[in-house]
């Protein structure tokens, strides 16, 4: 039974640990995130365009997750309360998958 | 005795009264006119011009949002390009000879000229037969030359990524999520019914971008151009004239007139006067080539581009890109690449190119230039002992069309076989598995020159080169314009490196200045002396 009981507990720690270090946040929909992200980001945030350029590997994995939690300081807050927690949610999962420190970093030249 | 002396003194003094008057009068006469002249009567060439461009303005005769053959559901580009056609049906025939389309030289046979042939640049170097995938993102094409002309890159008003677009369309389709499919649905139909001439943002997303980045290539294009002031640009000022492309790029049947490689943007110096068919694209065509009030300034024309005055710096709001260095590319931080950004907030260092340097309110290098650019192919044998020449202006004094014309020079360290001595086209692309996610530039190079059937002995070398661009837009308003002392002067004038000439105010005869020094002391000591001697032989008053 104490075995059970260890073996119960190490397991729930290390799921603990894992999701720990994969993100701070419930994951979204990764995909969605790409779309809005290019439909309402990269509108403004791109080369020749108003506002600085942005992509995935512009910033790291902890960057983006804190730019999300205080987004409301930024230039453009009306645009992001425009959206959905979902929609953000989906934005950040995207960014924070493919960041720069991320396993996969996005491909953009 | 003392009275006919007080009458001549008297007529003496009426007669001076009298010129005084009339010198007075005189410059009442003339001054005040000239002035008025200034403000009421523009230059020859401003009036030509206004009149040139009178008819400005949109005078569309079709509403796109109105036709029937554009309200239906577009699931990939070529069913857009498709229902264009219907209506423009020699229009995909006229784009197929076009360099945009082919991105071969439409004005020479075969495949050698272009960026689809041989030619190369010291930027990404080469396309690689457009085989090198991240270049093709320029193409006019939906997808590099397959699935025909995406005709919305240059008609399109709204601002898409039409392959993005598509890519998620079918994605969400596929999930079932009907919900952001409609909304991606509208938003391309909203985008095909938004047909325009070709505007700044249309010509810009690729020309404003080349090279790279913004304001790599040309420094005198860059996204500054799409809303500029007039001080930067006095045609495409939006404070001013507020000129698209199209109204100097003028257009016959797709092709765009002012390409300049081996073959001059125009081949005669015509004004719309002399052909009111002649295309617009050189200053004369609409400013002729007696534009100035002051002959003396016209008498430059035939020798002196209006570029070369009239645009004294380029790079004039965005920092241009002077020199890059391939043979620093590869190093990497903690395994991975990384960009460090320098002055202007520019990337002075890229782990996937290299180094660059930055330059801002650049003055230009002056060349004879007849019109025509040759340049070296990756087929050609280069010296590299000496910088290599990429490109450089054609023409000399007195030769045909020749005159002299602003360069933008662009300096690079680039890659060559040391054994061939040819410049090697290394393929670059992640998606081809370049050197920018290699870092191999063995590999790179190897299948790079395999796609363009070239020999690459294996030896890697790094060689000098220089790559040209003709300054010719962002004409700064008149009161910018260059005066004479800018050239005219002894020491660093403008003209200091063109040689084979006499230039007033630069060049100088040492004998002939002796020379007239001389007479001009002779002769001011020959008044001297006269002078001394009417004194001396006057007779006194006190005598008389």
């Amino acid at each position: 039974m104490l075995k059970k009981l260890i073996c119960l507990f190490l397991a729930a720690g290390f799921v603990f640990v894992l999701i720990g270090t994969t993100a701070a946040f419930e994951q979204g929909n990764e995909r969605k995130g790409k779309y809005i992200f290019r439909k309402n980001c990269r509108s403004c945030h791109q080369e020749g365009k108003s506002a600085e350029p942005l992509n995935p590997v512009s910033k790291t994995q902890a960057q983006w997750e804190r730019a999300f939690q205080r987004y409301e300081r930024l230039e453009c807050a009306d645009e992001w309360e425009s959206l959905s927690e979902t929609d953000r949610t989906d934005i950040l999962t995207y960014l924070y998958n493919h960041a720069y420190d991320s396993p996969s970093p996005a491909t953009c030249e | 005795m003392n009275n006919p002396n007080k009458l001549g003194g008297l007529v003496l003094q009426t007669r001076f009264y009298h010129i005084c008057v009339m010198a007075i009068a005189a410059c009442f006469a003339f001054f005040p006119q000239a002035q008025a002249g200034e403000e009421s009567s523009p230059a020859p060439g401003r009036a030509m011009a206004r009149q040139a461009g009178i008819l400005s303005g949109d005078w569309s005769t079709a509403d796109h949002s109105e036709m029937e053959k554009l309200q239906q559901t577009f699931e990939s580009g070529p069913e857009i390009t498709e229902a264009c056609l219907s209506c423009h049906a020699k229009a995909d025939d006229q784009l197929f000879h076009t360099i945009h389309w082919k991105w071969l030289s439409p004005y020479e046979d075969g495949d050698l000229i272009g960026k689809a042939g041989y030619s190369i640049n010291n930027f990404c170097i080469s396309t690689n037969k457009m085989e090198d995938q991240k270049c093709s993102s320029c193409h006019i094409g939906w997808n590099g030359k397959e699935d025909g002309i995406n005709c919305l890159r240059c008609h399109g008003g709204a601002d898409m990524d039409w392959q993005a677009q598509f890519k998620d369309y079918k994605f969400f389709k596929e999930m079932g999520e009907t919900e952001l499919v409609e909304e991606i649905q509208a938003d391309i139909k909203e985008a095909v019914t938004d047909i325009t001439r070709p505007t700044r943002q249309n010509c810009g997303s690729c020309h404003f971008n080349g090279g790279g980045g913004e304001a790599v290539k040309h420094g005198d294009l860059d996204a500054s151009l799409i809303k500029p002031k007039r001080s930067l640009d006095v045609h495409m000022g939006i404070d001013g004239q507020d000129f698209s492309c199209t109204r100097c790029h003028t257009t016959q049947e797709h092709q765009v007139s002012g390409r300049v490689y081996s073959t001059p943007a125009v081949s005669e110096r015509k004004s719309l006067v002399e052909d009111d068919l002649a295309p617009k694209i050189s200053c004369e065509s609409c400013h002729t080539a007696t534009p100035h009030k002051d002959d003396k300034i016209n008498d430059h024309t035939d020798m002196v581009a209006c570029q070369s005055c009239h645009i004294p710096e380029f790079a004039r709001a965005h920092a241009t890109e002077m020199t890059w260095d391939w043979s620093k590319a590869g190093r990497l931080k903690e395994g991975k690449p990384y960009i460090e950004k320098g002055k202007y907030d520019r990337p002075v260092y890229k782990s996937i190119k290299g180094t660059f340097t930055w330059e801002k309110d650049v003055v230009p290098k002056y060349y004879w230039y007849n019109g025509s650019v040759a340049a070296v192919t990756a087929k050609d044998v280069i010296d590299p002992s000496k910088t290599v020449r990429l490109s450089h202006p054609v023409g000399e004094r007195g030769e045909g069309q020749s005159r002299i014309f602003p360069f933008k020079v662009h300096w690079a360290k680039q890659p060559y076989d040391k054994v061939n001595n040819t410049l090697v086209t290394p393929l670059l692309s992640k998606k081809n598995n370049g050197y920018w996610k290699t870092f191999d530039w063995q590999d790179s190079i190897s299948r790079g020159m395999d796609i363009m059937d070239l020999p690459w002995s294996g030896e890697l070398g790094f060689v000098e080169t220089t790559y040209v661009f003709p300054t010719t837009h962002m004409v700064a308003p008149k009161e910018q314009a260059l005066d004479c002392r800018a050239c005219h002067r002894l020491k660093s004038g403008r003209l200091e490196n063109l040689a084979g000439f006499y230039m007033p105010g630069r060049d100088r005869f040492q004998l002939l200045d002796y020379g007239a020094w001389g007479l001009a002391i002779a002769a001011l000591a020959a008044v001297l002396l006269h002078a001394i001697g009417r004194i001396m032989a006057s007779p006194g008053k006190k005598e008389e």
